[in-house]
Order: C-alpha cells, then sequence, then structure tokens
C-alpha cells in the first residue's frame, strides 16, 4: 500500500476547512424566530371545493386507463415497473455477489438506465443486507 | 434523552415556550450547523436548512413525545432536510459537477482549504445524495452507524456497504486528481 493509498486517512483532511461568518452563531436565535413567525403568518393554501373535484376526477380516469392497459396486456412486463420491485433488486444483487460480474455486464443485461451507483444506493436504502453489496462490490473489485 | 433534551422538553410543556426556543436553538444549533455544512458545503445552504430544521421542528414540538431523544430528533429532521435539498439540487453542484464547486469554493470566503482539501471536496461532491451524507457523517464526524441508522432508517450493513463503497469511489477520485508530490 501506497502513501498515495492512504491520503484520506491524513489528520489535516479530517479537519473541516469551512469557517462561519462573524456572529452567526449568536444571531441564530433571532433569525429562526423571525422565519418562525414568517412561516406562521403565511396564509394556508386552500383548494376550492370546485378543483379538488377535478383532481379527483382526473386521477380516477388515470386509474381507470392504467387498469385497462393491464387488463389489455396483462403479460407484458414494464422496465420502469420493475424497479420499484424491491424483489428484483434483491434478485438481482443475489446474481450480481454470485458471479462475481462486473458493472458493465450489469450494464449490458438490459439496465443500461441505471449507474452502478444508482443501483447501490437503492439497494443500501431499500433495506437490502449490507453483505450481499457488500460482496457485491469485493468481487467487482 | 440527555438532560438537556429533558430540561428543554419540560420547559416546553410547562409553557415556557421561549426559553424552550433558545435552549434548541442554542445547545443543537452549532452541531447541526457541521452537520448539514458537512454535507451541503455553501454557507448559504446550510444556514437555510438549519433554519427549515428548527421551523419544522418547532412546529412539530406539540407531537414530540420524547421517544428517541431530543438531539436525535433533531438530527433526523435535518438530515432529512439535507436530503431533500440535494435530490432537488441533483443539476447543481451536488451530484456531479465538481469543476462548478471547485469556482463556488475559491469564491467562498468561508472556506480556507488546501489543494488537497478542494480536491477531497470535488471528490465527495461526485457521491449520489445519501452516499454523500453517509460519506461525511462518518468521515468527518465518525458518527456511529446505529445513529445514521436512526437519521436514515436504513440498516447498520447497508450503511457500511455504502460507506465502503462511497470511501472507495472518493480515494479513487482523489488519488487521481490530487496536485502533490509522494
Amino acid at each position: 500500500m501506497t502513501e498515495k493509498d492512504n491520503i484520506l486517512e491524513r489528520p489535516e483532511l479530517k479537519n473541516t476547512p469551512f469557517s462561519v461568518p462573524e456572529g452567526y452563531f449568536e444571531s441564530l436565535p433571532q433569525r429562526v424566530a423571525e422565519r418562525i413567525a414568517a412561516s406562521a403568518s403565511k396564509p394556508a393554501a386552500r383548494r376550492s371545493p370546485l378543483r379538488r373535484w377535478w383532481l379527483a376526477a382526473a386521477a380516477a380516469c388515470l386509474v381507470a386507463v392504467a387498469a385497462t392497459a393491464l387488463w389489455l396486456n396483462p403479460g407484458s412486463t414494464d422496465a420502469s415497473l420493475a424497479l420499484g420491485d424491491n424483489e428484483e433488486y434483491a434478485a438481482m444483487a443475489e446474481w450480481f455477489a454470485a458471479s462475481g460480474a462486473q458493472p458493465s455486464e450489469l450494464e449490458a443485461s438490459g439496465s443500461e438506465t441505471l449507474s452502478q451507483d444508482e443501483i447501490i444506493e437503492y439497494l443500501a436504502y431499500n433495506g437490502l443486507s449490507g453483505e450481499y453489496i457488500y460482496t457485491a462490490l469485493a468481487n467487482a473489485e | 434523552m440527555t438532560d438537556d433534551g429533558q430540561i428543554i422538553i419540560r420547559l416546553f410543556k410547562a409553557g415556557q415556550r421561549e426559553e424552550a426556543f433558545n435552549q434548541i436553538v442554542k445547545n443543537y444549533g452549532e452541531r447541526l450547523y457541521w452537520h448539514i455544512r458537512s454535507i451541503v458545503v455553501v454557507h448559504e445552504d446550510a444556514d437555510d436548512l438549519l433554519q427549515n430544521t428548527f421551523v419544522k421542528a418547532w412546529s412539530g414540538m406539540e407531537r414530540f413525545r420524547g421517544e428517541s431523544g431530543l438531539y436525535t430528533w433533531l438530527y433526523r429532521i435535518a438530515t432529512n432536510e439535507t436530503l431533500t435539498f440535494l435530490s432537488r439540487k441533483k443539476l447543481d453542484l451536488a451530484n456531479g459537477d465538481p469543476e462548478e464547486l471547485s469556482g463556488r469554493l475559491a469564491a467562498d470566503k468561508n472556506f480556507s482549504g488546501d489543494s488537497l482539501q478542494l480536491t477531497l471536496q470535488k471528490a465527495i461532491a461526485t457521491l449520489p445524495p445519501k452516499q454523500r451524507a453517509v460519506f461525511c457523517m462518518r468521515y468527518y464526524d465518525e458518527t456511529p452507524y446505529e445513529q445514521i441508522s436512526k437519521a436514515l432508517g436504513t440498516s447498520v450493513g447497508a450503511l457500511k456497504a455504502s460507506y465502503h463503497h462511497a470511501y472507495g469511489k472518493v480515494l479513487e477520485y482523489v488519488k487521481a486528481n490530487v496536485d502533490i508530490d509522494f
């Protein structure tokens, strides 16, 4: 391991290079209080009953169209629907971990709209065990 | 909950709201600010998000039951605010334009870093929002994974994987772009 490989462990990098304007923290309570007062005095946005009725009608139409489309074409597997399926991602991660595939292979297998980062981020924040992702990363490296 | 948190909650429930408010901002403002700033980098953004955090917390104080501790609760609100902000700013510096960040930091009188620190900030700017938050929480503050887990609602295992991955990417970027001799 070279010195370059340890560069992020340099103590000076862990110190924040940022500062705040003078007196910032002292004046903070007053500025927050002013913002709270301003947000409290804002009138709440109210929708007219007619507008709400139109929104409900539009939502109902959308649901009807979607249901009809699914009923007419039940066998289609839309990639965008699959993206929302956690099990699909778990299976993909399992495959990724087991095969040691490179990210480019993932892209070639139909996930060209997702980067490796996006896949990992999605997996990590949707409750997938870290072990799968960790193993997949180790294999990929 | 810490003693400070308990005292503040008691003040609030006893109707001493102004005192409770001042104590909250005074006790937790600075810690929350640095938490947010390490992730969003720019002071004006951090200030705006911090104020939003307190506005939201204050409006929800009546419903706060004290199960998680006051600071943990504030930390979670601050983290959520920050992530929402980064997601909305995806096309700005948050997700991918290190050169723009470089220009902003060069003009920022509240940034005193050297070229290595600037390179590190640019590397962090390339991370996706949540990975970036996890990286900053661990790298700068060494925040325990359990605390990050509570703030983000994500398992400790997944966070470790996320940090490991983020660390690798930041390291590669810094190694490739650092402007010093070894």
